[in-house]
């Protein structure tokens, strides 16, 4: 029975899956008795800590390690030409393949000269954290300053310092996507042009937990253990090979419990590179454990985007045309892919509409600023902001609502597959009930009735973003198989950093097995626990892991099947299975007991012990979940005082595993995206100084700053893959922050504001409303 | 987020205290909200803690007719659950209840709040309208200081404490003096980052029927110490209170003109200026509507 008819049955009956079932992982997290990476003690480890850059860009003339060396405790203390002398290449790996130039990845410590503030010049090694961070003290650089390059608009002009020396313009990456030519003609012929500049803000990623790494080294094995906070172990023992300059089997990562992710844990940084260099050079256990300030200065940051973009349109508000051109920060250095990034970020241009001609340029330039890299979204935020704020400026200067343009121009529900005109395939949708239901949600009639002016002298605006997302790429590795009392052991490759892998995986794992939660259990985070691994970024897991546990279930039921048949000597086929038992006539066998067979010294051949059942699955093709978010503000004229008065969101990410963790992930995802659009600035001084490098300037939304969420959902399976599951992890960072800023524009429209940039704080508001009277 | 070394002592007599506090680079831990911060960051590098914890009689509320002692180690917390402090000192309930989370407020005292006077710390403007009498233990023994005397020209370093408590000394207890006033309130806007105020206003005003007869009002979040803002009350006094926000928001920037306003990557001197008439206003409209 294929997996889709499988489940079309138990769509009937499911005991777990469509449920809200209690994540099961929470006792754990909500007690503190949850090991996170720097809660494990291994005997005799030391503490590292790095000496970090005070410039943006300098020469590192001369490090002196020799006062730290001689505080009692420290153990060593090292510099580039350590790293030089060691057989590592000790540079994280870069992926050069679509730059313009080969450039080196970031060292783990500078070589020479520092290219942001916050760079790691010098690590030291200590008894303990607090003498480390007195030897961080104790170590001098001298350094000559270089003036950096700051804003990544000017980067590319003739003038402007270098980066790096081999890249003149400092532009790394150059992409041209969509159809230039198309793109012109539907210029040409449009009855109108909106245009728009606008700046997607950089943020810094905040996990609750920083990052963090211990690293173990057996010498007489060659081996390294590497324990870190990381949401794809496979995937950082493949970066930290390369960094170590070691094959992949000599490394184990495991990654614990994790406090968040958001994309910044998924990146290979130096800190547990050398972590793990250290342990093999001191023989003994290294721990690394980033402070917040040091999470600021290292990021990887993300966004910082700077784009010029039109829209063309008939006289009746038909789209005919897209044109982007987008500057995205790379920071200092590439991380992995990073620098390419810009390359695909405008895969989403499209949104949710029907756009004939679309033309997206960038360019990913250098500037001495922490490297940028994906950030919960990544590219999709920056893409969906773009058109969903063009769209709103078109219909303000038409003369039509927002929403009528928006649904005058949605690809219609029998268009799917859909190719749009970037070249992205969008695999299904039906997008007018999911706004219909925002619109619903927020009384957008009755606000639009009621006008801007309150009657309590506030200004009111009312903001719609539509939106599509890409869910579920690259494959995913799982092994199920039953212990020999018959509970089932699902590992998985991907990684559960808050999103309750533990629990969805099992009901899904419950359902197809028909036994209770209670027994299956789930493991992720162990390179050695499944043959290769992909990890939870993207939002990904549901759709790849999801759908890879499943398959293996559904093998080892059937292994477990035929092997029942011929105990039972019946053909498999006539056998019915219930609840861990399958019966023919008047006899019955149970789960258990085949689980106990299978593990026999006289198992039937072919019969692997516990039905082992090892996978690794792709989709086909990307699952597109899509939506509406609505919003409401009020706006206190003389002071800009913003209240987000409601907001409403409506997302469709195909069939639901557990409802409360999709509303759960919405409601960070908003959380985290009206961050962005209300609080969130990233600055770096004058002389290129992180100025906001802690959280008391750093403007992180608090609970108080979040209005209630109101969610609502519509269901469109995906057809790519059988559970017909899409991703959920980011639609809330890619639909608030064009809903809010709309809703802004909204409010503000009648004093002929067309455009705010982020964040949208009160003083924002202020000083728009101030020059625009 | 690993502090230099330090000395840590917890005395448990005044006595001990104030002998411990002539350390070199002695500070007093109470309630560490501000300080463990700044020592976690190595922002600053005490020589020794004097933690307060253990001293006796240091919390605690007391009400008479000349007015309400508040004990120097009374938590936030403490005193928005004793009713007193909001029937004689309603401004100070204001302001004690838009202080940061449950957790600070379970941590913070009111005299680290004063002493410390962090940009936008919520009671420094509060005492400073009530005229609020600082009891104050060092060498010599003790004394009452005026709360003015606490706030000079300037406070104070970065993390340090407000210069007018002298070196060595505790403040033990804070008095609010009885007020014949009709009604007081605190009005705040809130940092996005911080959480401190961005500004702050406390208003105590006198009514007669709807003529506002006296105002007293403080601001913080200006700059590192509390300020009156004796251009609004002047020009408010004798007049209607159905005029009171006009006219603050008209006379607020001349309180500020010689003062150099806190500019910080999330909000602008010129923003806090801007903002200080309507928060004002706001403070002495809810004034109006609350008894003293």
């Amino acid at each position: 029975m294929s997996s889709a008819a499988a489940l079309e049955r138990r769509d009937v009956d499911n005991e777990h899956v469509g449920r809200r079932v209690e994540r099961r992982e929470d006792d754990a997290y909500l007690r503190a008795s949850a090991t996170y990476t720097d809660d494990i003690r291994h005997d005799g480890t030391v503490q590292l800590a790095f000496v970090r850059s005070s410039h943006a860009h300098a020469t590192v003339d001369e490090i002196d390690v020799g006062p730290a060396l001689a505080i009692d405790g420290v153990v060593a203390a090292y510099t580039w030409a350590d790293i030089a002398d060691s057989p590592s290449p000790g540079v994280l790996p870069i992926r050069t393949g679509s730059l313009e130039r080969n450039v080196p990845g970031h060292p783990v410590l500078a070589i020479d000269r520092v290219r942001y503030h916050g760079q790691p010049v010098a690590a030291v090694v200590a008894t303990g954290p607090y003498i480390a961070a007195d030897a961080v003290d104790a170590v001098s650089v001298t350094y000559t300053p270089k003036t950096p390059v700051l804003d990544p608009v000017t980067a590319p002009d003739e003038d402007a310092p270098n980066v790096h020396d081999g890249v003149p313009d400092n532009v790394i990456a150059r992409t041209g996507r969509g159809d230039p030519t198309a793109t012109d003609r539907a210029f040409d012929c449009a009855d109108h042009v909106t245009s728009i500049t606008l700046e997607n803000n950089r943020l810094i990623p905040n996990a609750l937990e920083p990052r963090v790494a211990q690293a173990r080294y057996d010498t007489v094995r060659d081996r390294f253990t590497v324990e870190l906070a990381s949401q794809s172990v496979h995937g950082h023992r493949r970066k930290l090979a390369e960094t170590l300059g070691v094959p992949s089997r000599k490394l184990r990562v495991i990654a614990p419990s994790v406090g968040g992710g958001f994309g910044h844990k998924g990146h290979h940084h130096p800190g547990e590179a050398m972590a793990a260099w250290a342990a093999r050079d001191l023989g003994r256990p290294v721990k690394w454990t980033a402070t917040r300030r040091e999470n600021y200065l290292e990021g990887a940051h993300g966004r910082d985007h700077h784009t010029e973009a039109a829209i063309a349109l008939a006289a009746d508000g038909r789209i005919r045309g897209l044109r982007v051109d987008t500057i995205a920060n790379v920071g200092a250095y590439g991380l992995g892919g990073s620098a390419a990034m810009s390359g695909w970020y405008g895969s989403l241009l499209s949104s949710e509409y029907a756009i004939p001609a679309i033309h997206c340029a960038t360019r990913g330039v250098f500037t001495n600023t922490c490297p940028i890299h994906s950030y919960r979204g990544a590219g999709r935020p920056e893409a969906i902001y773009v058109t969903e704020r063009l769209v709103d400026a078109a219909a303000h200067e038409l003369g039509f609502d927002p929403v009528t343009i928006r649904r005058h121009n949605l690809i219609p529900s029998d268009a799917f597959p859909y190719e749009t005109a970037i070249g992205t395939t969008y695999d299904s949708g039906n997008y007018e009930p999911a706004l219909d239901r925002a619109l619903d949600g927020i009384e957008y009639d009755r606000l639009r009735e009621a006008g801007r002016n309150r009657a309590d002298g506030r200004l009111r605006g009312v903001g719609v973003a539509c939106y599509t997302e890409s869910t579920g790429g690259g494959h995913e590795s799982a092994v199920v198989r039953l212990e020999p009392d018959g509970h089932v052991d699902v590992a998985v490759g991907t990684h559960s950093h808050g999103q309750g892998h533990e629990t969805t995986y099992a009901q899904l794992v419950a359902d197809v097995m028909e036994r209770p939660l209670a027994n299956v259990s789930v493991n992720e985070g162990d390179t050695t626990a499944t043959p290769t691994g992909t990890g939870t970024f993207g939002s990904r897991s549901a759709v790849v892991g999801g759908n890879a546990v499943v398959s293996c279930a559904e093998t080892v039921l059937d292994d477990a099947r035929s092997l029942a048949a011929d105990i039972l000597g019946v053909d498999a086929v006539t056998l019915s299975y219930r609840e861990g038992h399958f019966a023919a006539d008047d006899e019955s066998i149970s789960l258990a007991d085949l689980a106990a067979r299978s593990y026999a010294w006289n198992a039937p051949d072919g019969v692997e012990p516990g039905f082992r059942t090892a996978t690794s699955y792709a989709p086909d093709g990307t699952a597109y979940t899509f939506g509406t978010h609505a919003v409401e503000v009020a706006i206190e004229p003389d002071t800009g005082a913003l209240d987000i008065v409601r907001y409403v969101a409506v997302d469709d990410c195909g069939r639901r595993i557990n409802p409360t963790l999709v509303e759960g992930q919405v409601h960070g995802g908003v959380a985290q995206g009206l961050g962005q659009a209300r609080s969130e600035r990233t600055v770096y001084d004058e002389s290129g100084r992180l100025a906001t490098d802690r959280m008391l300037a750093y403007a992180l939304p608090r609970s108080i700053d979040v209005p209630r969420i109101e969610t609502e959902h519509t269901v469109t399976p995906a057809p790519g893959n059988e559970l017909g599951v899409k991703g959920i992890g980011e639609a809330g960072t890619i639909a608030a922050p064009p809903a809010l800023v709309n809703a802004v524009v909204d409010a503000l429209a009648d004093r002929g504001v067309r455009h705010v940039d982020m964040p949208v704080t009160d003083e924002c508001i202020h000083q728009t409303i101030q020059s625009s009277d | 987020m690993y502090p230099a070394p330090f000395a840590y002592e917890r005395p448990t007599s005044l006595g001990e205290a104030i002998t411990a506090l002539a350390a070199d680079d002695a500070r007093v831990l109470a309630g560490g909200h501000s300080l463990l911060t700044a020592v976690k960051s190595r922002a600053t590098t005490p020589g020794t803690l004097v933690d307060v914890s253990e001293l006796p009689s240091l919390a605690g509320v007391d009400r008479d007719d000349d007015g309400l002692w508040i004990g120097a180690a009374s938590t936030y917390a403490a005193l928005l659950a004793d009713e007193r402090v909001a029937t004689v000192v309603p401004m100070l309930a204001d302001a004690l209840a838009s202080i940061g989370d449950p957790q600070i407020r379970n941590r913070g005292t009111v005299g680290g709040n004063l002493v410390q006077a962090d940009l936008g710390a919520d009671l420094p403007p509060v005492a400073l309208v009530a005229d609020a009498v600082l009891t104050i233990h060092d060498e010599a023994g003790e004394h009452q200081r005026e709360i003015s005397d606490l706030y000079g020209e300037e406070v104070g370093a970065d993390h340090e404490p407000a210069a007018g408590l002298g070196t060595s000394a505790l403040l033990t207890g804070v008095e609010f003096p009885a007020s014949d006033a009709t009604g007081s309130a605190y009005v705040r806007r809130t940092h996005p980052a911080t959480g401190y105020a961005t500004v702050g206003v406390a208003a105590r005003l006198w009514l007669d029927g709807d003529m506002i007869e006296e105002l007293r009002l403080g601001a913080t979040g200006l700059c590192r110490r509390p300020i009156r803002l004796t251009a609004v009350e002047s020009a408010v006094r004798g007049q209607s209170i159905e005029d009171a926000a006009s006219l603050a928001t008209a006379h607020a920037p001349a309180d500020v003109t010689s003062v150099d306003v806190h500019d910080d990557p999330n909000v602008s001197g010129s923003f806090r200026r801007t903002i200080l008439g309507t928060v004002t206003a706001a403070a002495i409209d809810r004034a109006s509507g609350v008894d003293e």
